[in-house]
């Protein structure tokens, strides 16, 4: 046996060694998709707006003092579309020293000059893009600590989409049932806040009833709500078990927030109903206080996302610690909790595709695939050693390997397999033989041609390559698009296509090859060749 | 030896290519207008919307199902069977509303919450308010939940594990028994669980007539971008098959005729997916994309051997050439055609409705693109060349 044979019998034999071994075992090496294993799958989309107007309304705010300070503040002060601010009224015999003022504290913003008395205050792109950015990675890291604190196994929290999609979130929750606990718990941004409820002029807290329309809040006052006060709704269920929303009056600004949270947890309330238990950092505990000193016996709202959640009155005063009872019950309560410690969202989520296959689906999806490809497998190699007899030996021993270096490949870069993915195997069985029809098909020819078995088998293989070159390219050019734009599970077909493809390369041309030549060098006078 | 030709000599590029070619030109014409008349029958994936996909214990009735959907408020609903009929199930598909779109961000639930609720009878919602649970529909943390509760409030006093090892039993049972349990006596038959508990979860639970298996909820916006990279991704392969076949070959004629029998190929497999109203899917692009691959394939084998053969016969007449060159390869064509046949038919046979539409759409493409390597891109090369080429090829 020559040496350059005996360096390629070696390397197929290390080679299918390795493919084991990364392989082994099966069961925990190879990922399947959610779509055969049953799970969640979520796409969602940070809506980055959010962040950018929360930008743009803080920084009103911060305008208004700064030119307040200085006796500049405009007669109005609003947004102008989504990342600018407009001031109007100004004064217009000061409006250099307003410049240099706003130009020295709020440099992330272009000025201009719209018209006399008007400034026009433009958010940088490139600081719009970095909030945007921001925006979707502390999502994901709000998304990934709340879900790990949910407990479940695997679960997979990426960043996608790019340029101006790279707003997306997807997650995939693998064994993951319900799909409406999950959602609300990574969905909801979780926004907490205390504010105070401004009860009508000569009514007392004591006899506030919250009324059931908005528009009735605001007769209340007198047909106009004050400037700093807005209507904020409670869901509540009446004594005979009826849903109804009430409104509340409450103050615009909020002296606590989630933000000041230090810690939360799942508590009983004095009459032994669920309820969650809050720890606030040392500087927001002693706002509280001074807060609750001044306005004892008023009501508090607590404010989760936009709703009244309780409105309880301020009987002592709380500093640090607190408790908020409402109506919930123990999986609501730990919910909250949880999503409290793990911090609100910096801005709302839009669901833009979800997914939830029961593990039923998935474990039939997997026999079915299976044995679809099994018959076809079995069919083909049948096909092969009935057609080539002894080289369809060669071809099945190609084609075993082919598979073991497509599973090992998709097990070492932690590939998943799909459904789909599970087609893109059969696929490649019936293309993996391809490359040895082929070249057996050229090798007959040549014996035809009545060259030695020797001159045969080297011609045959020499004519046939530049055309599996040629035919493995083109189905890896179409295999590399279906890769960089597919989804989800066609991503896995593409995968298992071209990484079968190019091991086919390797099995057709390395080890199919080697066979015939360890043939060949094991009786050097081969007269006759099976194929 | 076996083989399908012996020393095949066929005429295939003689006058015999022209009925082929009107052949050809038909049936494409016939799958563009199936497709400008028909269209396709675009799945969530394209169209948006919620799927639900349901297993029933007996034959579901369609015709009753669509009147209590309707009755429910959820707008547009289809409802169609799925695999055999004995597996006796059903996809029911909501389209988008107007309004609420993805905005409210809980569509896909929810409409399944709300299609489960119409589906059930009045006296599962009876039985459900009077406190049981329906081992059907129940997920395994809830069911554990109710087990644990259960068997604290009875004697014994039963742990959490326990209630966690009989919820993961039944659930393991549901599961091997594709998501449903059909009577109350196989309960007791369930590895792992006690007559005691058996008993309590046949006196207190019910077994709802089917099981929800999965929910699929595309928003808008998802639907439009998918469509967008469909089309990048068939442009850009089309384009990179181009650039290819052009390095190759060198010659623009060589490159046109393989990029017909391309189009020819794909327009033809979308036309059959369009006539037989399977679904167009992500996977359909999958399969078309596949095909665009695969069917290049047969015809450069084609090429690869007239090129090879213009080197050796340098004076011959080139039709001649041509149809030598696919009677020597005519058996390899045939025969790897004929493996990647078996594989999708397999899969279209025994793969499950899920790859039914994506195999039946790779069948159709295998047959066609074996078909076209010969008789539209040979032939046509054959055409091209008696037109616009030297009658004698040098090279």
């Amino acid at each position: 046996m020559n040496l350059e044979l005996r360096w390629r019998i070696l390397l197929i034999l290390g080679l299918t060694a390795l493919c084991l071994f990364v392989i082994y075992p099966p069961s925990d090496k190879i990922h399947l998709g959610l779509d055969l294993k049953g799970g969640i799958h979520m796409v969602m989309r940070v809506k980055t707006d959010d962040a950018v107007k929360a930008e743009i309304d803080l920084s009103q705010e911060r305008i208004r003092s700064a030119l307040g300070e200085k006796g500049l503040a405009p007669a109005k002060i609003a947004a102008d579309g989504l990342n600018a601010i407009l001031l109007e009224g100004l004064d217009a015999a000061r409006v250099g020293e307003i410049r240099d003022l706003l130009t020295r504290q709020f440099g992330h913003y272009v000025l201009s000059s719209p018209g006399p008395g008007r400034l026009r205050l433009l958010l940088r792109p490139n600081e719009e893009s970095a909030i945007r950015d921001t925006a979707v990675r502390q999502a994901l890291e709000t998304i990934r600590t709340r879900v790990d604190k949910f407990g479940v196994a695997e679960p997979t929290i990426q960043r996608q989409g790019s340029g101006a999609s790279a707003d997306r979130i997807l997650i995939q929750l693998p064994g993951v049932e319900n799909p409406e606990r999950v959602k609300d718990l990574i969905g909801s941004p979780a926004f907490l806040e205390w504010k105070l409820v401004k009860v009508p002029p000569g009514v007392l807290a004591d006899q506030f009833r919250p009324p059931d329309n908005p528009d009735a809040v605001a007769r209340m006052f007198g047909g106009k709500l004050p400037d700093d006060v807005e209507v904020l709704p409670q869901e509540m269920t009446t004594a005979d078990g009826r849903p109804v929303q009430v409104y509340w009056p409450v103050t615009k600004s909020s002296p606590i927030t989630g933000n000041d949270l230090k810690n939360a947890r799942r508590t009983q309330d004095r009459f032994g109903a669920p309820a969650v238990e809050f720890v606030l950092t040392a500087d927001a505990g002693r706002r509280f206080q001074e807060l609750t000193r001044k306005y004892q016996g008023q009501l508090l709202a607590i404010v989760l996302d936009r709703k009244v959640i309780s409105a309880p009155r301020i009987n002592a005063v709380i500093a640090e610690q607190g408790i908020i009872e409402g109506s919930f019950s123990l999986e609501s309560a730990e919910d909250l909790s949880l999503k409290l410690r793990s911090g609100a969202l910096p801005a709302g989520m839009e669901i833009l595709e979800e997914r939830s296959v029961g593990p039923s689906l998935g474990a039939d999806s997997v026999r079915q695939g299976v044995v679809a490809s099994l018959i076809g497998s079995i069919i083909i190699v049948l096909f092969m050693l009935v057609y080539y007899r002894g080289a369809g030996v060669n071809a099945t021993v190609a084609l075993v390997l082919n598979l073991l270096i497509l599973l090992a490949a998709m097990a070492y870069f932690h590939s998943t397999l799909t459904l789909p993915g599970i087609a893109g195997f059969a696929l490649t069985v019936g293309m993996a033989v391809d490359a040895n029809v082929l070249v057996f098909e050229r090798i007959r020819e040549e014996l035809r041609h009545g060259r030695t078995v020797r001159a045969a088998i080297h011609a045959g293989f020499d004519r046939a390559f530049p055309t599996i070159i040629d035919s493995h390219c083109t189905v890896i050019i179409a295999g590399f698009f279906l890769y960089a734009y597919g989804t989800g599970a066609v991503k896995g077909f593409a995968v298992t296509l071209n990484v079968g493809i190019v091991a086919n390369l390797f099995t057709a041309l390395v080890v199919s090859r080697s066979i015939f030549d360890a043939e060949l060098t094991l009786n050097p006078k081969k007269e006759t060749l099976s194929i | 030896m076996l083989q399908v030709f012996h020393n095949a000599n066929f005429d295939l590029m003689g006058r015999i290519k022209w009925p082929f070619l009107a052949f050809s030109v038909l049936v494409m014409g016939l799958a563009v207008g199936t497709i400008l008349t028909r269209g396709f029958n675009y799945g969530i994936d394209f169209a948006g919307g919620t799927a639900v996909r349901m297993k029933f214990r007996d034959r579901p009735r369609i015709e009753e199902m669509r009147v209590s959907l309707e009755r429910s408020g959820l707008g547009d609903v289809s409802i169609q069977n799925l695999g055999d009929p004995q597996d006796n199930e059903v996809l029911i598909r909501v389209e988008l509303t107007q309004s609420a779109g993805a905005a409210t961000g809980s569509e896909g639930g929810e409409i399944s919450r709300k299609v489960v609720e119409a589906l059930q009878s009045p006296e599962w919602h009876q039985a459900q308010k009077a406190g049981k649970i329906d081992l059907n529909m129940i997920t395994e943390s809830d069911l554990k939940e109710w087990i644990a509760g259960r068997l604290s409030a009875g004697a014994g006093g039963g742990s959490v594990d326990e209630a966690a090892a009989i919820a993961a039993a039944v659930v393991r049972y549901r599961t091997d028994h594709a998501g449903l349990i059909r009577s109350s006596s196989e309960i007791a038959s369930i590895t792992g669980i006690k007559p005691e508990v058996a008993r309590i979860l046949q006196d207190q639970t019910m077994l709802g007539p089917f099981t929800v298996r999965s929910v699929d909820f595309i928003g808008p916006t998802a639907g439009k971008e998918l469509l967008r990279n469909t089309l990048l991704a068939v442009f850009g392969s089309v384009g990179g098959i181009l650039v290819y076949v052009w390095l190759r070959f060198k010659r623009w004629m060589w490159g046109l005729t393989a990029i017909l029998a391309l189009v020819h190929d794909v327009v033809i497999a979308a036309g059959a997916i369009s006539l037989t109203r399977k679904e167009f899917s992500v996977d359909i692009v999958a399969a078309l994309l596949t095909i665009l691959g695969y069917s290049i394939n047969d015809t450069i084998v084609v090429f690869d051997r007239i090129r090879e053969n213009l080197r050796i016969y340098r004076e011959v007449d080139f039709g001649t050439l041509v149809n030598a060159s696919i009677n020597q390869t005519l058996s390899r064509t045939i025969l790897t055609s004929f493996t990647v046949f078996i594989a999708v038919t397999a899969l279209f046979l025994y793969g499950g409705d899920k790859l039914n539409p994506m195999s039946f759409c790779l069948m159709v493409g295998v047959v066609f693109g074996t078909y076209s390597s010969v008789f539209v891109a040979a032939a046509l090369l054959v055409i091209v060349y008696r037109l616009y080429g030297p009658k004698y090829v040098k090279i």
